[in-house]
């Protein structure tokens, strides 16, 4: 072998190439860079801050990372259930004690049972943990141990972050430390007087994103806590997902005239929020006097008795001088009329967790400009929901025609809808659509018959092809059963060699067979 | 024998009242370089060394760096002098809730401006990696950044053998049996068992991903 002279790479400060790690994942620094050279195995095996994310990875990529992992090295762990990752937090577990990760500062758990929690939450008692991160499965089964493992866990000296995001866990059996030091918080919180007793309980919370808080879900009596205004010194609140009116809106917020923050998602009625503007004005102005920032995102779903939507007229009380030159608080409406769903939400803000629905028909406004036009460009979508089929017709009509910019930047997943033979020329239309560079996950949802999807195999592998950060593909048939054994072999053979990918295959309406 | 070039002012052709008092650099090959406030207060070198000497009109020595990755550098500080909120790079800098400190920084958000910038600077030529140790020496963090994210994504994905290929690094095996690059790339998939002697997790079940 002739005898190279070695890039600068290899003799690169230690500290430089560290510097390199903190923007690679711990895949490629294990899989690759360890592998490279005799000084990087080396730098790699001493390398002390490595993150550990099993969110959507491939079950051989996560056996082959557990083979190598040294616990004491790794800073941040996150372990997934999701149907991407069934099993993975078991297998896990049967591999280490979380209490091996002595430099643990940051645990992420997503889709975790009661079970698996308990052992974890026991093992972290002696850990830094900094940040900690709990979601639940849907069908986790609450008992009585875990709210005192909880209230042990939360009561770390270290921990400032927290995400407890478990529905059916009875927050109020959970003891909150005197003195807590969590300042940033996430979590599922049912009844008003459990709100309120987190905004007395924790004195150093600045962020608080509250999720699921009902109204009408509540005892009706409102805890007397002495002192609550002047103990809540919040930055920044967020209503997430909860059922509010107007006036409870204002009780909530008359607790904290501190915030600099508020952020409405999904939280009350879109119409009763539009009437209630011009007293919405009035309580920013009198009682949160350092509000320099408020995001809403609001949705009108479809109806039964479609209503025409004047979005001009939706839009006029958000062009006052408070909204447009005092506050800066610019809003955009989005009406899909074949669906007769209605979107309203600030710009530059978008609720992550829906799933816009493309259709050519769209009318969109925005208060920071003023002309209607159908090409404003959301970079905040991550989900998008597209028929590629009725796309492509509407397309080719007299009427029709696709915007010819990119109007999806930042989309993370996207499912396409067929209900015909994969359109010609449809990639084309949705490269142009969409940054497919950006995505990490693609839904097929084949509606009508077996036969597309099997005829679509060059499609897809030109889609994967395109889309070469995706990590995660599912198919959906809906028809009648029929083995995919054979096809599961071609979607196989189609993917590039240059991804890995979680395949899950879903029929629906077996019992029709 | 030292040349003057004087500093191109690529975003704002500032004069010497907006910027406060220029000050010469010089580079390791003797080439001098006039610079203003906005370029000194983004590297913490020359502001530490402005600031202890009291330099006059002598030039800055910075024995570190050529003339040829110096000039650039000058270019990419003047280019971002004015420029609204620094990028936060370090971790105490972080202060958004949402974000995993520890997760792998974002190297997808480089300025169409700076990734033209890092085109002129190449890994045959190894002056790419002569931007990074001369922006690592001046402590020019947004500079470092960018060439690190630069790095960053040319081996993202890549096998060991893409990135002895696109770094020309020799075959320089790691390791032998186990620690070999053929045997760990075949480990995938197997079923492990762990290399941490102080280990002390229950013995392995049944992988539950396999039932």
């Amino acid at each position: 072998m002739s005898v190279k002279q070695d890039s600068l790479f290899c003799t690169l400060p230690v500290e430089l190439i560290y510097h390199i790690f903190r923007y690679l994942d711990a895949q490629t620094i294990v899989r690759s860079i360890r592998i490279v050279c005799k000084r990087f195995y080396t730098i790699v095996n001493v390398y002390d801050k490595f993150n550990f994310n099993f969110d959507s990875i491939v079950k051989s990529d996560f056996h082959y990372l557990c083979n190598l992992i040294l616990p004491r090295n790794v800073k941040s762990l996150t372990l997934s259930n999701s149907n991407e990752t069934p099993g993975q937090i078991e297998y896990f577990l049967s591999r280490f004690r979380i209490k091996q990760f002595i430099q643990l500062n940051s645990l992420n758990l997503f889709q975790i049972d009661d079970c698996q929690l308990g052992i974890i939450l026991k093992d972290i008692q002696k850990l830094q943990l900094t940040s900690l991160s709990i979601n639940s499965k849907q069908d986790y089964s609450d008992n009585n141990t875990i709210s005192d493992d909880l209230s042990s866990a939360i009561s770390l000296p270290s921990l400032q972050k927290l995400t407890l995001n478990i529905p059916s866990c009875d927050i109020s059996k959970i003891v909150w430390p005197i003195g807590c030091t969590i300042q940033h918080l996430y979590i599922y919180c049912r009844t008003i007087d459990e709100y309120c007793n987190i905004l007395y309980t924790l004195p150093n919370l600045r962020t608080l994103v509250v999720e699921g808080l009902n109204m009408d879900d509540t005892s009706g009596i409102i805890p007397n806590l002495p002192n609550l205004t002047a103990v809540c010194q919040l930055f920044s609140l967020t209503f997430k997902y909860c059922t509010l009116d107007t006036a409870m809106l204002e009780f909530l917020l008359s607790f904290t005239p501190t915030l600099e923050h508020f952020h409405l998602i999904q939280s009350i009625d879109l119409d009763v929020f539009i009437s209630y503007l011009p007293q919405w004005q009035t309580f920013i102005e009198t009682k949160l006097l350092l509000l320099n920032k408020f995001n809403f995102f609001l949705v009108r779903h479809a109806q039964l008795i479609t209503i025409p939507v004047d979005t001009e007229q939706l839009m006029t009380p958000f062009r006052t001088t408070f909204w447009t030159e005092t506050k800066q608080w610019f809003v955009i409406c989005d009406y899909i009329m074949s669906s007769n769903i209605l979107i309203l939400y600030s710009s530059s803000f978008f609720d992550p967790q829906f799933e816009f629905i493309f259709e050519s028909k769209q009318i969109s406004r925005s208060t920071s400009t003023s002309t209607i036009n159908n090409t404003i460009i959301m970079d905040e979508v991550q989900k998008l929901r597209l028929d590629l089929t009725k796309m492509m017709i509407s397309a080719t009509s007299p009427q029709g025609g696709l915007p010819n910019k990119t109007i999806f930047p930042n989309l993370d997943q996207l499912t396409l809808c067929l209900t015909d033979s994969w359109p010609l020329c449809s990639l084309r239309a949705l490269s142009t659509l969409i940054n497919l560079s950006h995505l990490t996950k693609v839904s097929l949802e084949f509606l009508d018959s077996f036969d597309y999807y099997s005829e679509s195999m060059t499609n897809i592998g030109s889609l994967l092809k395109l889309a070469h950060n995706i990590h995660s593909l599912t198919i959906s048939i809906s028809s009648l059963y029929k083995s995919i054994t054979d096809d599961n072999m071609e979607i196989c053979s189609i993917i590039p060699d240059h991804n890995s990918f979680v395949v899950t295959h879903a029929i629906e309406n077996e019992t029709e067979l | 024998m030292a040349t003057t070039a004087e500093a191109s002012n690529t975003t704002t052709g500032n004069t010497e009242t907006a910027t406060g008092k220029m000050i010469k650099i010089q580079s390791n090959d003797g080439q001098i370089f006039e610079v203003d406030q906005g370029v000194v207060e983004q590297s913490s070198t020359i502001k530490t060394l402005s600031d202890l000497m009291d330099v006059g009109d002598v030039p800055i020595p910075l024995p570190n760096v050529k003339a040829s990755i110096l000039g650039p550098i000058v270019d990419f500080c003047n280019h971002h002098k004015n420029d609204q909120k620094p990028e936060p790079i370090d971790e105490d800098d972080d202060d958004d809730p949402n974000k995993d400190i520890y997760e792998p920084k974002r190297s997808d958000d480089i300025c169409e401006w700076d990734l033209n910038f890092i085109k002129q600077f190449t890994v045959p030529e190894g002056t790419l990696f002569d931007i990074i140790m001369a922006a690592n020496y001046l402590g020019i963090k947004t500079l470092l950044a960018v060439g690190c994210k630069t790095i960053a994504n040319m081996v993202r994905g890549k096998s060991s053998t893409e990135v002895r290929e696109m770094f020309n690094i020799s075959y320089d095996p790691p390791g032998e049996g186990i620690n070999a690059p053929n045997a760990i790339e075949g480990q995938a998939g197997t079923v492990p068992t762990t290399q941490d002697a102080n280990a002390t997790g229950p013995s392995p079940q049944p992988d539950p991903m396999n039932q």
